[in-house]
């Protein structure tokens, strides 16, 4: 059964159509990624996903559960994270103390274990840092741990936005831009870290413009343009597609550089 | 059938409404309608309020015997009420709808804020205004009266008779809150005081939208004052002072232009307010007349669980002295009762007879003075102690060079 | 020395009340980005209350400052509810809102208790407090211990409890906190009732001390503005520290000079601070 499922999927911004209609489906265990030239709908899409915006028709499916109508925190509960293109992270805290916070926000205990802090509460608070602590270890972080967010470099804190993100156990994650503003070897690691993901048992959904990384880390690849599904299939498949070399021509040249 | 008992109803119907009419026109011609603008909401409500009450009685009274007898004509008195919450503007609106709408003859105020906005145009129309604040009274106000309260003269009396009585205090402190009303009183007080040989160790106006008042009771208490005159405190502020003065731990005698008795004692025990001096008794007081204590039997069946304030009864003196001018006169025309009044050598007052007074310290003779009693707050109840004529005071020349002086010092004109 | 320590404890009762009535206002604000100038009225409702089951039904107080704190808090939720759910987090909608509810709270109140003289609250506690030299009434001095308790048990919920630590994210970052998986509107009625209880805890201590009237809450949400935005907008510790500042300013100002003038000068104070760090003494953007 698909994990994520976009059926006929469209936005309308007043008489501009921003998404026209889009199927999608996502496999379990699967990277794919979205791609198109700038202001194709790509993160509009992700809007929609996730909630943010509604959409003008069609539905989304997630774990066979239609969850187009659904806010954004109903979503995020269902086990499907994302992170933004420009970082939603809470900047006067440290990278550490984002990463409880979200942690936190997951740990279930009793109203008066709250109140108490009974030993076990207080070992449970212990786990609680240990694994943030794991996530930001995990993202390449651990050194930057006491740093304040809104003081990290783009890079660091795109890579913050994915440790949040996993902190709520999700099934299912996306992410917008995910190497924007990192140098190669960074972005080499932080792809490395996204198969990672993926072995982890957390499937992706990535939308990037370094399509040498997208090229080299997606299991499948899908190209939107002008709010419409115009290829999808194996990075190959992709490269070799008509439609795709047009979209790009004029934009950045030679996309598929492989 | 049913037609014709709908026609019938209907003809019942106009002719009721008819002879309403009728009835209305008739009696129309033998009111006369008198206008009440004060404050009858917001922070000097009780200064508007319960006149109200006092009004009511002696309206009813005058109408139940017929009505009042000027001239050859009978008239009934009706009130019509506005409430100026104690605003210049809102005043204005009042005493406009009164004088051109309801056509009133004579309008009774609080004085204070309204009086400015609100006497250029009475004074146009040449109504009458009745007002509780004799500091009000101006040359370029010429029908401006106030026949009751000898507000803030007598404080020039309170503080003799302190001084008189209380050889020991020493030191005052006076405050009041910063507008026409309170700074009139302060400075009539710091002369009483200075007059009967007390030092003013303190006196000041505070904010008029002050609501805590720990710190200038705590500047207060650092003069170490004897006695504490809250001049003319609006009645609510005084609840806060003597609370906070008993809470801080001062006790000494209070002195007040009147008192919201039951306001205070929400606040403070009996035992605080005793040897508390002023000038307004109760009107079952056993040194007054039995007019007074039949006014204050009828007020008791009409309001029993209110306190009295002499707001009840100020009103309802103007409405006294508005009477005998307008039976003198012969007429209700504002013009003739004016000059009825004024042309009396002593016009009787609530207290007993009263003289004309003003033109030196008001610049014009328009306070009717009478001789005033004293009173001390004993078992939560104030009682009279003595009696004092303003007159009297005036007599000693030395006393009253320094009347003007401090009224000088505290930039209130004088006529002198 | 005595009236050092007078002025200290007047400064300290005079704090706590600030602190109290700007904690709530910061908080919904923090959380919602609503400007509430409702926020005085329910203040003025707290102290409607007490009048009413203390002064009229004879309550013991502390029951009566409860129900206060439980009928004002139910208010703010239905008022979240009805009206500043609507303005979606625009500040200005949120505002205009806010301004009409004032009218439609003070209106009401006129219409059902009538306007009229002040409504007499007797003191709860009138014995006279003594401490080495200086006094004040039982009645003033709770004030601080009460604030103390409840900005304490705030400070337990907004960092033990997960539901306040979930508004604190809130606050901090909406789209973050949706991400991971925090109902905003779940926070906004949270933010709301607790706001809103504040206020009315305020209203309910202050009803004896202070006059009881429809529209005693104008004076007290200007103050209480002034002290958020010293304190930064949505910044509860900044909130604390600013009614500190202005509370101890207004008391000497109002002891040595006067009442008019500590007005002034808390007004010019704010517009300099505000100059100086637009974004509140403490630093928060």
């Amino acid at each position: 059964m698909a994990l994520l499922q976009l059926k006929n999927l469209g936005k309308d911004f007043g008489r501009l159509v921003a998404v026209n209609r889009i199927d999608l489906t996502v496999e379990p265990g699967e990277i794919r990624g979205l791609i198109g030239p700038n202001g194709s709908g790509k993160t509009t899409i992700f809007n929609l996903i996730t909630g943010f915006i509604p959409p003008s028709r069609g539905s989304v499916f997630f774990q066979g559960e239609d969850i187009t109508d659904l806010p954004p925190h109903a979503v995020a509960r269902r086990g499907l994270a994302r992170t933004f293109q420009l970082t939603t992270l809470f900047k006067e805290m440290t990278a550490l103390e984002n990463v409880v916070m979200a942690c936190h926000l997951h740990l279930r205990v009793g109203l008066w274990r709250q109140f108490w802090r009974t030993a076990r509460t207080r070992r449970r608070e212990k786990a609680v840092e240990f694994r943030a602590m794991e996530l930001l270890e995990f993202m390449g972080m651990a050194e930057r741990a006491n740093e304040l967010a809104g003081e990290l470099p783009h890079g660091h804190q795109c890579a913050l936005g994915i440790s949040n993100a996993l902190a709520t156990n999700p099934k299912m994650i996306l992410l917008d831009e995910p190497v924007g503003g990192m140098n190669p070897t960074e972005t080499a690691q932080t792809m490395d870290r996204i198969r990672r993901l993926r072995d982890l048992g957390i499937t992706v959904l990535l939308v990037e413009h370094d399509m040498k990384a997208v090229m080299s880390t997606c299991d499948r690849i899908t190209c939107i343009n002008f709010g419409n599904k115009i290829a999808e299939g194996t990075a190959r498949d992709v490269c070799s597609s008509q439609d795709v070399i047009e979209a790009y021509l004029g934009g950045t040249s030679g996309v598929c550089s492989l | 059938m049913t037609r014709k008992v709908w026609m019938g109803l209907a003809l019942l119907a106009v002719f009721s409404l008819f002879s309403l009419g009728l009835q209305e026109a008739w009696a129309a011609e033998e009111t006369v309608k008198i206008g009440y603008c004060a404050p009858l909401s917001g922070p000097a409500a009780a200064w508007g309020l319960p006149g109200l009450e006092g009004t009511s009685i002696w309206v009813d009274k005058v109408n139940a015997a017929g009505g009042l007898k000027v001239g050859d004509k009978t008239y009934k008195i009706e009130i019509v009420k506005y409430d100026d919450e104690g605003d210049g503007a809102k005043a204005l609106v009042g005493v406009k709808k009164l004088v051109l709408e309801d056509k009133v003859v004579a309008i009774l105020m609080l004085g204070g804020a309204t009086t400015p906005p609100t006497q250029p145009f009475l004074s146009k129309e040449k109504i009458m205004c009745f007002v509780l604040i004799a500091s009000d009274i101006a040359p370029d106000r010429p029908y401006l009266m106030d026949v009751t309260d000898n507000f803030p003269a007598y404080h020039l009396l309170h503080t003799e008779y302190i001084a008189d009585a209380h050889p020991k205090a020493k030191k005052a402190a006076i405050i009041s809150q910063d507008d026409e009303i309170g700074l009139a009183a302060i400075a009539w007080s710091e002369a009483g005081f200075k007059a009967a040989g007390i030092d003013v160790v303190y006196s000041k106006a505070f904010g008029v939208s002050t609501t805590d008042f720990a710190p200038i009771i705590t500047a207060v208490l650092e003069k170490k004052p004897d006695i504490i005159s809250m001049g003319a405190s609006y009645p609510e502020f005084q609840a806060l002072i003597c609370e906070q003065a008993y809470t801080q731990g001062w006790r000494g005698i209070i002195t007040s232009a009147c008192w919201d008795f039951g306001a205070i004692l929400a606040k403070v025990p009996k035992e605080f307010m005793e040897g508390a001096v002023s000038g307004f008794p109760d009107f079952d007081d056993p040194k007054l007349t039995k007019d007074h204590h039949d006014f204050w039997a009828e007020w008791k069946k009409r309001y029993p669980d209110h306190s009295f304030s002499e707001i009840v009864w100020e009103y309802m003196g103007a409405l006294d002295v508005w009477a005998y001018g307008a039976q003198k006169a012969g007429s209700v025309k504002s013009e003739d009762v004016f000059k009825a009044l004024k042309a009396a050598d002593t016009v009787p007052h609530s207290f007993g007879p009263g003289k004309w007074f003003g033109k030196e310290t008001f610049g014009n003779d328009n306070l009717l003075v009478p001789t005033w009693p004293i009173t001390e707050i004993h078992g939560g109840k104030p009682a009279i102690v003595a009696y004092k004529n303003l007159f009297d005071w005036l007599k000693d020349a030395k006393k009253k060079q320094i009347l003007f002086d401090t009224l000088k010092a505290w930039n209130i004109k004088t006529y002198q | 020395m005595e009236f050092l320590f007078q002025t200290i404890l007047n400064g300290l009762m005079t704090s706590s009340f600030y602190a109290l009535i700007a904690v709530g206002l910061s908080l919904v604000f923090g959380v919602m980005h609503i400007v509430n100038f409702a926020h005085g009225e329910f203040y003025m409702l707290g102290a409607y209350t007490v009048w009413i089951l203390f002064a009229k039904l004879q309550w013991p107080f502390f029951l009566a400052v409860a129900a206060a704190i439980v009928l004002v808090g139910l208010l703010g939720l239905i008022s979240e509810r009805l009206i500043f759910r609507q303005a979606h987090g625009q500040v200005l909608s949120g505002f205009i809102m806010s301004v009409g509810l004032v009218f439609i709270l003070q209106v009401a109140v006129v219409k059902i208790w009538g306007l009229g003289k002040m409504k007499p609250v007797p003191a709860a506690f009138p014995e006279i407090l003594n401490l080495g030299g200086v006094s004040t009434s039982w009645q003033r001095f709770i004030v601080i211990p009460v604030t103390i308790l409840l900005l304490g048990a705030l400070w337990v919920f907004l960092d033990r409890f997960r539901i306040g630590r979930a508004l604190r994210a809130s606050a901090l970052n909406p789209d973050a906190a949706a991400l991971q998986g925090i109902s905003p509107k779940k926070c906004a009625a949270v933010a709301m009732l607790l706001g809103s209880a504040m206020a009315g805890a305020a209203g309910a201590l202050m009803a004896p001390i202070m006059s009881v009237h429809p529209y005693m809450g104008h004076s007290v949400v200007w103050t209480a503005f002034v002290v958020v935005i010293v304190g930064g907008p949505g910044n509860i510790k900044g909130s604390i520290y600013a009614a500190l500042l202005f509370g101890f300013l207004t008391t000497v100002i109002t002891t040595w000079i006067d009442s008019t003038v500590a007005d002034l000068v808390n007004a010019l104070v704010m517009l300099f601070l505000l100059a100086l760090r637009p974004e509140g003494v403490m630093g928060h953007d």
